[in-house]
This record gives structure tokens, sequence and C-alpha cells, in this order.
């Protein structure tokens, strides 16, 4: 009896020790890098043979970039290895890579998220891809809305990157039936919005004028930029001097707490962007402040309740937040040649164009006043305005950090242990010292 | 009169058990302790050495390189290593944030594992009944979180929690309960943290008290039954020095998990509203994934393992006294 | 008649707090294997609807879109081999440590203290060694940093098992004429079964759940459940459905693992019926 259990228990793990052994061949790396030094095969194939790994973003253009990758495959013969990974966790994973020598990293296309971009350049982990645009005939960087340009591909006066998608942020509001009748034109101003949202709360009826994020350090830090942005604010000056608590700071930052007490929903100083995704589709809220992108998922009767209701706008004072991703090589890449060909694929009028119809999130200039790209999206002509206009999270290598010590004291500030005068001047006098 | 003689009699019987037991235990503890001393001391050496090879072949590397990290400048996107200096080590006494993480990460370990042991233990002793029928469902249920990743646990706790549109605050709507903001009030969140780290590592601590529960000799309790004793006597008197090494075990691995909780920091509150919940390993997460900073978050991680230590040292100490009383 | 009614009651409130344990446990389970058959609009429903066409979509995500069947086995397979080669290298060192008291108690805090450090420290020069090794995106690193992490625990939990057996049963087996790897293998062994089940299952489950390194040594198709399971939460917002399904597919083996536990730990295996 006791025997027999025994036997059983080690015959399981006996048989899932095998079945390791038997998982080897597909595991083990496909022995496709080297063949970079290959002639190019004649027939248009010139990459037959050779894999390339890309590490992405969980975002609707990469799932289009899956989805449009057997053509680019088929055409070249490359064999093309997607990982998507969520955003927390890229950094973890890429930072140990990029610090392998040249050459000896797993991926070979990476994106960069403009917060990462200060710190890769200066940490010297991305190629300079001045020479490889020069020669591309498919990828001019003139193409591209200059906001973009300026944020995810030329850093000085190199260019480290390709423009990959815009995650600018924008007002989305719904018309839903507890708010008809009060909501006249949107305001222009942040402080007439926070009236507004603040009169079109009713806490007891569950329903509320915003959802807004109040947890550390992202989702708080790029909602209030919006208000900081708005109310004519900026972290850094020109000359890096910051201004962060300056007046319009301290504005921005009593009209924010005084929309998240009395416009928002009590749990608000946890809500990511998840929660408040939730409450606005399940029709709880009025609007909320999130990618320009969110517009088509509120549009999907699968995960909404407010189809067709909502309206995508700029932020209230007109100069949202503005992000973005490019594509950018590392050093550490195995194949830069095939890299750079799959990014030239990617980002040519056509392939950028299908993903646009798809949902995507432009930002060449053409894809975004291509005609069958605004017939399906007429609301395109705003986001091009609105990512246009939007300013930039300043790009210095302690991005991060910069990002980590505004979400501490503007949560601070939400939750009334510090006033918004305090908690902005200890944020001064930290951010001072992050400054390259 | 006859009472107050029977009583008296029982308690003198009762001292007369405790000492018999007791000595019971002792006996068998120091022949445990001291037979096979001198024979077969190769054998011993044999037995250990794979396991220190194992431990040691990964981890050895890392230990002494982030050792020898922590005496550095070293931030990653500022290329390799610079000058040798001891300031990682001593701006760690300036640093006030680390203060607020020290607190909570205390507050958050003693909750946790003093309730969870208190839970874990009290299941355990209901559960190891002979005569309870149903004892196999009721844990197979019990240990269902175990196999859930502590990302998983953080992402469905998220959605029962949300304030307006989780199930848990629509239930205490429907019974007229008061509906808490749980995650996004800075009083609860830490609260809310401990309940959900109850509901997930419970089950571990229920595993091991049960099997150590399981594996007590019943000769002992047979005996022991012989001689009268209550189920209150068997229980202070022999099941609790006799589990004393496995609580000991299951204690120490729950405190030293506790303090390096970070994953179910990081899903849940980020270390907020505020600073309420901010936990010193999420602090070194910080220092070393966003910040990039190794030669800090090193010498944070060497701080912090000598903080264990010395609590590990100081519960061996406890528990071993107890046991020997 | 009194003693026996008294008895029971006791059996009743045994029966009533156990109940409350394991629905404080079940319920947000149950409430997760719904999310899994939902969309997101339902999901999150409030007041909720409990009559709707449940739909596989979320399965079909999990298993089509993502390949969790891969995951899955290779999680399985990880977790199993560093446990199972970890109680072997384990229960021979915990058997040193109980019973000779070898380096006790400076080799036993040593060997913890390799638990203590938070892995986030040790995450970076280990993706290192795993470069040079070229065991990178390979089950092998894995395999080997959760067997070396993962060792003292199982250490730990022995020694007090190995304790805890009377010295004279090995005696009285030697007396017998068993040699000593005889006592070991059947006198010991068996009586430490639940132990070892209870160590083997613990390792088996901080492999499984373990996810630093899982995303730092692991590539595209060699990843683990949790690092699955994370790349479900988007920048679009969590996709709880998929979750929920992924969850639903994890508690499967918790009720095989319970069986394995349920059959070892049945009071026979005690040191009674060996005499």
């Amino acid at each position: 009896m006791k025997k027999r259990i025994l036997f059983t228990i080690f015959g399981i793990l006996i048989v899932l020790s095998l079945l390791l052994s038997s998982c080897q061949p597909t595991t083990t790396q496909p022995p496709a890098e080297e063949p970079t030094t290959e002639e190019p095969v004649a027939e248009g194939k010139p990459f037959e043979g050779v894999t390339i790994n890309i590490m992405m973003e969980g975002v609707p253009d990469t799932e289009f970039v899956q989805e449009l990758l057997p053509q680019f495959e088929e055409q070249t013969g490359m064999k093309v290895n997607i990982e998507v990974l969520n955003y927390a966790m890229m950094h973890e994973k890429l930072v140990p890579q990029l610090t392998a020598p040249e050459g000896g990293g797993s991926y070979d296309v990476i994106v960069v998220d403009n917060y990462w971009v200060g710190e890769f350049i200066y940490a010297d982990w991305l190629m300079e891809l001045d020479d490889r645009l020069a020669n591309s005939e498919t990828i001019s960087l003139d193409d591209y809305l200059p906001s973009m340009v300026n944020m995810v591909g030329v850093l000085g006066d190199k260019a480290y990157m390709v423009p990959f998608y815009n995650y600018a942020m924008a007002l989305i509001y719904c018309n839903v039936p507890e708010v008809e009748g009060k909501v006249g034109e949107i305001p222009n101003s942040i402080p007439e919005y926070v009236e507004l949202i603040k009169s079109l709360t009713d806490a007891d009826a569950g329903f509320y004028g915003a959802s807004m994020m109040g947890l550390r350090p992202d989702p708080i830090t790029m909602e209030w930029l919006n208000y900081l942005y708005s109310s004519g604010g900026l972290i850094y000056d020109e000359d890096w001097n910051v201004i962060v608590n300056n007046e319009n700071g301290v504005e921005a930052l009593t009209q924010y707490v005084d929309a998240m007490k009395n416009a928002a929903s009590s749990g608000a100083p946890a809500y990511g962007f998840d929660e408040t995704f939730t409450e606005v589709a399940q029709g709880k809220a009025f609007g909320f402040i999130t990618f320009n992108w969110m517009l088509p998922q509120l549009n999907d009767p699968e995960m909404s309740q407010v189809v067709d209701m909502c309206t995508v706008t700029s932020v209230p004072g007109g100069k949202g937040l503005l992000g973005g991703w490019g594509w950018a090589i590392p050093k550490s890449s195995h194949s830069p040649d095939a890299a750079w060909a799959f990014i030239e694929w990617a980002e040519s009028f056509d392939v950028a164009k299908a993903r646009a119809l798809a949902g995507g999130a432009p930002t060449r200039i053409d894809v975004f006043e291509d005609s069958d790209v605004l017939a399906a999206y007429p609301y395109y002509k705003e986001v091009e305005q609105i990512v246009g206009e939007a300013i930039t999270f300043p790009i210095m290598s302690r991005s991060p950090q910069v990002v980590e010590v505004l979400g501490r004291v503007l949560s601070e500030a939400v939750i009334g242990s510090k006033s918004p005068q305090e908690a902005l001047d200890e944020a001064a006098a930290e951010l001072a010292g992050l400054v390259d | 009169m006859f009472l107050i003689s029977e009583a008296g009699k029982t308690r003198l019987t009762d001292a007369d058990r405790l000492y018999e037991m007791k000595s019971i235990v002792r006996k068998r503890r120091s022949e445990a302790q001291h037979s096979y001393r001198q024979s077969e001391r190769r054998l011993r050496i044999y037995l250990i050495v794979p396991a220190i090879i194992g431990i040691w072949m990964v981890v050895g590397f890392p230990l002494l390189y982030a050792f020898y990290v922590s005496f550095h400048d070293y931030v990653l996107s500022k290329g390799g290593l610079g000058a040798v200096n001891l300031a990682n080590y001593l701006n760690i006494f300036e640093d006030t944030q680390l203060l607020v993480a020290s607190k909570n990460t205390f507050i958050l370990t003693f909750s946790v594992v003093s309730l969870e042991f208190l839970i874990a233990f009290g299941l355990a002793l209901l559960l190891n009944n002979k005569r309870l029928h149903g004892g196999n469902i009721y844990l197979l249920i019990l240990l269902i979180p175990m196999l859930m990743p502590p990302i998983t646990v953080g992402l469905i706790w998220r959605m029962l929690l949300h304030p307006e549109l989780g199930i848990i605050n629509y239930s205490l709507g429907l019974i007229h309960m008061p509906q808490p903001a749980w995650l996004g009030d800075p009083r609860l969140a830490m609260i809310t943290i401990i309940i959900v780290d109850i509901w997930h590592e419970t089950s571990f601590l229920l595993l091991i008290l049960l099997a150590g529960l399981t594996a007590l000799p019943d000769e002992l309790y047979e005996a022991a039954v012989i001689d009268g004793a209550t189920s209150s006597q068997k229980f202070r008197f022999l099941t609790i020095p006799l589990m004393m090494p496995t609580i000991l075990v299951a204690v120490l691995i729950r405190v030293i998990a506790a303090l390096k909780t970070y994953d179910l920091i990081y899903i849940l509150t980020r270390g907020g509203p505020g600073v309420s919940t901010e936990t010193i390993s999420y602090y070194i997460y910080r220092v070393a994934f966003v910040f990039l900073d190794m030669g800090k978050s090193s010498a944070l991680s060497f701080l912090l393992l000598v903080l264990i230590i010395i609590l590990t040292i100081i519960l061996m100490q406890a528990m071993r006294s107890e046991d020997t009383v | 008649m009194l003693i026996s009614l008294r008895k029971n009651i006791g059996l009743y409130i045994t029966h009533a707090i156990l109940i409350l344990a394991t629905l404080f446990v079940l319920l947000p389970i149950l409430w997760v294997a719904r999310t899994s058959l939902a969309n997101r609009l339902i999901a999150y429903k409030i007041p909720p609807v409990w009559i709707f066409t449940p739909t596989l979509e979320n399965y079909r995500t999990i298993f089509q879109q993502y390949p969790f069947q891969r995951y899955f086995l290779n999680s399985l397979v990880v977790a199993s081999v560093a446990s199972l080669i970890a109680l072997i290298l384990g229960s021979l060192a915990a058997y040193s440590i109980a019973r000779f008291r070898t380096g006790d108690p400076v080799l036993r805090l040593s060997m913890l203290s390799t638990q203590m450090l938070p892995a986030i420290t040790l995450v970076i020069p280990i993706f290192l060694l795993a470069r040079l090794a070229h065991l990178w995106d390979s089950p092998f690193a894995l395999i080997l940093a959760y067997l070396s992490f993962n060792l003292p625990y199982t250490i730990w939990i022995l020694i007090g098992f190995f304790q805890s057996i009377p010295v004279e049963l090995e005696e009285a087996a030697m007396i017998d004429g068993c040699s000593r790897t005889q006592t070991l293998w059947r006198v010991v062994i068996p009586v430490v079964l639940p132990g070892l089940l209870a160590a083997g299952v613990f390792n088996f489950i901080l492999n499984w759940n373990e996810f630093l390194f899982a995303l730092i040594l692991t590539g595209r198709d060699t990843r683990t459940l949790p690092v699955a399971v994370a790349a479900l939460w988007t920048q679009q917002g969590v996709q709880i459905g998929a979750v929920s399904a992924s969850t639903v597919l994890v508690v499967l083996p918790v009720i095989l693992l319970t069986w394995i536990i349920q059959k070892s730990l049945v009071r026979n295996l005690t040191f009674g019926s060996i005499k």
C-alpha cells in the first residue's frame, strides 16, 4: 500500500521528466541566428533562414502587426518571433538584455516607450539609425508628425528610433442618460471642466462626472500632467529649472484634488487605466482622460454598454500629455540588417495604413490624412490635432524616477496628507537632483 | 468539601501527568540528538554535500556579486561599475522613505504571519480529527489558492474589490453594510492587502502544519490516553512540543516570504494611496528596476538580509526555550 | 449517551467553522469561474446579471491566441523536475542535519540566507550566468535556479519531520539486522512520507508561482504560467475573462495534488503499523 503510493508519485514525476526531454527540440533556440553573413538568396528572399526576436507591448497595433506578419515572412523568408509582454514587465525584462555586450542579447528589435528614451540612449544601448534612414526607400522621418519624431525619433541631432504608435491623451466623454440636458459645450479650461464634472456627480446614485485614476506612479502622473499642461504649467522649463511648484502647478494640483474628491469615486485613488475604462464602459461615469485610441473599445458591445454614445476630444485647456512608442534596434542585436528590414516593412505606408484601418494609432501624417482612414475613423482629424499639440514628458535619463517622485507626492496630495503646495515643493526638491 | 478535595486531587495528578509527559518528550529528543554521534561521520557528510552544491551552484556567484556591487557606485544606465564607496550603506540611514517602508513592512509581516498561523493551525487541528467526515473536501477547497500565482490573485481581487463595480461592495450594499473604498482608502489599503494575503497564503501553512500533525506518532497519544490525559493536556504537553520544529519552520518561511512581499503590493496599490502601503521590498524593487541603481539596491538587500537573520535567530531561540521548558 | 452528544456538538462546531473557512476561499473562486464564461460587459455589470448566455471566448483566447497549454506544460515540467530533485537532495541533507546535527546551526542558517536576499538583487547576475552558460530561453536555467533557491526551504521543512521521529524506531530496526541504508529506506522514509509530500508540494508551489526569474530567464516559447498571465494585462485593460479562464485551468491540478496529499496523509502510515 505504502509502496504503491510512492511508486505512483515517482512514476508521475518520472513521466514528467521524460516530458521535459521531449520538450527540448521545440524550446531550444532555432539554430538560425548566424546565417546573416550568408549570401542573400537570389529570388527576392534576402533573409531566407534568418530569425529575429522582437519584444513588444500588448496594444492594438501589436496585434495588427502580428496579423500582417505572414505577408512579410513570405516576402523575405525571414522568421519573426514576436514576444508580447505587458508594459511594466517589459522594462524589467529589457534591462538585463540591453546590458548584454554587442550582438549578445536576445532581441533584435525592441519598442521603446518615451519614458525610457533618455535612459536607453544615455546608457548607449540603442543603435544610431541615421545612415539606414538616409538610404531607406520606404521611411523618412519627414513623413511623421514632428511631435512624434521629437519624442520617439531623434535625440539631439541623431536618430535612434522610428515612431511606431502614439498614445496621446484625450478626453473621452459619453452622453449617457444620466447627463441628458446637463451638458452644453465641453469647457475649454480645467477649472470649468472640474466645475462641470462636479455638477454631474451624484455619488449616492453611484454616478460620477469623471472616472479618475490615482494609482501610483504612472496612472496618476499621466492623468495629472494633462491638468498641469492645460493649466499652462510644466515640470521643467527650457533650461531644466524645476517649475512644477509654481502657481500654475499648484493651481493644477488643487483642481485635480478637488475633482478627485468631488467628481470621482471614493475608490479612485487606487484606480488604474483598467478601472477607469470599466467604470465608463458600464455607464457609471460621464467621461475620463485616457488614451485617444480607447474609443473603439467603448463602441464594442462585448465590453461596453455606452456604444455609440462617446466622443473623443482634446483635454479641456487644449494641451494634453503626449506618449508614444518607437521602434529601435538595440546594440545587442544579432541581426541588425534583418531587424531594419522588418522596421522598414512595419512602418511602410501600406502597412501603417492597414494598421490604422484596423483601429491602430497612427504616427505618419500621410496615414492620418488618408481618405480611406478618415472615412473609417472621421475623428482621426481631431486626433491628429491632439497628437500634434500635446506635450511630451521630459526626455532625460532618469525619466522613470521623475514619474515615481511625482506619483508619490500627487497621491499624498490626493489623500490629503500633504497640501498641493507642500507636495509639489517636496517633488521640486527631488526633481532638481534628477536632471542630467 | 467533597468538591474541594476532588479539585485538589485533579490538580495533583495534573502536575504528575505534566511531568511525566514532558519527560517522555524530552527523553526522545535528547536520545535523537545524542545517539549515533560517534559513528558514521562520513555518512553525514556524504548526505549533505549534494545539497550544498545544489544550493550554491547557482546562487553562490550572484550573492557574492551583489555583495561586491553593494560597495560600488553602479547605476546600470550610466555604464559600468563606478568608484568604491560606502555611500550606498551610509545614505540608507538618511532615507525618510525607507523609514515609512520599514514601519509598513513590520505591520504587514506581523499581521499576516500571526493571523495566518492562528487560522492555519486551528484549521489543521480541526481537520486532523479522525472522526471528522468530509475533511477531504474541506481540505481540497482550502488548498485551491495555493496554486494561483500572486499576479492572478492580485488581478482577481482588484475585480472583486472594485468599489463601484465589484461583487463584494454590491453584496455589502444588499445587507445595508458600509461599502468601503478598500484599496482607495489610505486607512484601509494595508488591511485590504492583509486580507488578500491571508486568502492566498494561509493554505501553505495549513499544508505544512497538517502534514506535521499527521506525522505525530499515535503511540504517545495512546499512552497519554491510558494515563487519563484530557484533550487540552494532550495538546499542551504532547502536540505543541512535538510540533515545535514544524511550527518553527513554517513560521520562519512565512516571515521571510512576508518580509519580501512585493508582487501583491505591485499589483494592488503600488505603495499608495500616499505612502500607506510602501514596503521595503517594493522599495528595493523600484531602486533596482526603475532607478537601475544596483549599488544601492544591493546594499538595501544586504541590510534586509541581516535583519532577517537576526529575526531568525531570535525566533529559533524563542522556540528552543519554549520547547525545553 | 451524554458524552456522545457532547462529542457530536463538538463535531458540529468543527463543521461550522470549516464551512465558513471554505466559503471564504470558495466564493471568490466561484465568481472567477463565472467571469471566465462572461464577456467584459457582463463581468463588471452591477447589479450582476445572473442568467446570461455563457461564452467560451475566453477559453478560446487562452488556448488559441496565447497557447496556455504550452505554458501550462512548461510550468508543470519546470516545477516538478526542480521539486523532485530538491526533494531527493533535501531529504538526504535534512536527515544528516536532524540526526547528526551536521554543522548546526551555522550551516542551516547560511543555507537559508540565500532565501533571505530579495530575488530582485540576484536577478541580473543570474541572467548573466544563464547567458554565459547558453541557458537563456531554456527550461534548464529555471530548473537550476528554482532548485538552488528552494532547496533550503525543503531542507528546513524536512528537518522538522525527521526530528519528530523517535530514534528508538531506527535503533529497533538496526537491532533487527537492517543496515543504515535499509533503515533509512524501509523505516524512516515511510514514516516521514507526509513530510516529504508536504515539502515536495510546497516546493512545487513555490516554483509554480515564481514570477521574476521566470520573466527574466524565459523567452516566448519557454514562458511559464505566471508570465503568461501577466501578458493578459494589457495597456487597453486587464482581459479579466481570460485571466479568469487561466485561473480555472490552474485550479485543476490542485485537485490532483490534493488527491496525492490525501492518499499519503492516511493515518496508518504512522510507525504503529510498522512495528
